[in-house]
């Protein structure tokens, strides 16, 4: 569990004794900062509201963000959260809010998240037709079975509505192609063999 | 069906017929080069050797050059050797001898070199092999706890040019994503079986 700085509190402070509908307003500006980024027209309009600054409202609005981020990244529990929440300074009928909050939105959290981490180019789609060679400008009379594949790559986690994607043209044989999906299914199988389903539970 | 060979091939092959320019000996050992050029098999007779210190070095250059237009012909247009023993004994005039000498050689080599000739021309990147490994990330500089597999994928091609002259193609997949394309991998081959399947009924 990561202690909060004093910084950090002081930020979140002004929201320390504000009825749970404003909180849930601030919650709404937070989910929105995550999807969208900063919205200083948003802040402007809270701010006459509760006759606060504008950066007051921003950098408390960041501080929820940051909250929310940093107990995402450390994967804390349900009452890890609820705790830290409560000895920062909120009251227990703000920490349901912000326990719903944290809940509910993990996946918009994680998808921020992995906006950060480098990006890979993954498989997107295939595309295949099936066509006989029947003849060359070297060999007149052959039949050739060959499988023509379209894959199209997207890189992923995806940054932005500016993903990169590619494609590639690539053909086989049958003996090769059955050979392919022969390895792909050992893949697969490996994937829910007992040592990787044993890991992917220690790390859990 | 006949075999396109220009007058000068045709003038040369009629040449080589005749036992007063090449002799029975040479014959022979022109006929066995030329399958070995076709195939690049190391065999130890080859032309340059043959025509070094030989009188008649440029006839048999020649000579070996028609063989080959000749027969790289023959084996484009799917010729058996009859069809071609019959070509060389009535259109060139090829002594009976000579006729089945070539066209022993001929069917011997058939195979190999239609199969030279088959690889001959351009295609996509022929995937010849597939490399796999399997990830599980367990922390990341964004994310400090795990988060689901993934599989890097390694299709090995024959044919693809790459920046650094690599060869293979490199991908990530999660398991859904590597679901989905080998459930797609898969019902081509059932689509390719079931085409075979028809043609042998």
């Amino acid at each position: 569990m990561f202690s909060m700085s004093e910084e950090h509190r002081a930020h979140l402070s002004p929201l320390f004794d504000q009825s749970p509908q404003l909180l849930q307003d601030f919650c709404r500006l937070a989910l929105d900062f995550l999807k969208k980024g900063p919205n200083l027209k948003l802040y402007g309009s809270a701010g006459q509201k509760l006759q606060l600054e504008v950066n007051v409202i921003q950098l408390t609005v960041e501080a929820l963000v940051q909250l929310i981020i940093k107990c995402r990244r450390l994967n804390l529990s349900k009452s890890d959260f609820r705790d830290l929440v409560l000895t920062s300074g909120f009251n227990e009928e703000q920490e349901v809010i912000l326990s719903e909050f944290y809940e509910s939105n993990q996946e918009i959290v994680d998808s921020a998240l992995s906006t950060l981490s480098p990006t890979l180019m993954h498989y997107q789609d295939l595309e295949w037709r099936f066509d006989i060679q029947v003849a060359s400008r070297a060999l007149l009379r052959q039949t050739v079975p060959v499988l023509t594949m379209k894959l199209t790559f997207q890189e992923k986690p995806c940054t932005g509505e500016n993903s990169n994607r590619s494609s590639l043209l690539l053909q086989t044989d049958p003996n090769n192609l059955k050979h392919m999906i022969k390895k792909l299914d050992d893949a697969l199988l490996e994937a829910s063999s007992q040592h990787s389903r044993r890991l992917q539970r220690i790390f859990k | 069906m006949d075999l396109k060979l220009s007058p000068e091939v045709i003038a040369r092959l009629k040449r080589i017929g005749n036992a007063t320019l090449v002799n029975d000996d040479t014959f022979s050992k022109l006929v066995e080069c030329c399958g070995s050029t076709i195939t690049q098999s190391e065999l130890s007779s080859d032309i340059t050797s043959l025509c070094t210190g030989s009188a008649k070095g440029d006839l048999l250059k020649e000579a070996h050059g028609a063989l080959l237009s000749l027969i790289v012909e023959a084996v484009r247009h799917d010729f058996a050797s009859e069809p071609l023993h019959l070509f060389l004994e009535k259109k060139m005039n090829w002594p009976k001898a000579r006729c089945l000498k070539l066209c022993g050689e001929y069917s011997n080599n058939f195979p190999k070199i239609r199969a030279v000739l088959s690889s001959v021309g351009f295609h996509p990147p022929h995937i010849v092999d597939v490399q796999w490994h399997l990830n599980q990330c367990i922390k990341s500089s964004s994310n400090e706890h795990s988060s689901a597999p993934l599989v890097s994928i390694q299709l090995d091609t024959e044919g693809l040019e790459g920046s650094h002259g690599q060869s293979s193609v490199k991908f990530m997949c999660t398991l859904p994503e590597l679901q989905d394309l080998t459930s797609k991998l898969k019902e081509a081959l059932r689509q390719i079986e079931r085409v075979a399947q028809l043609n042998h009924v």
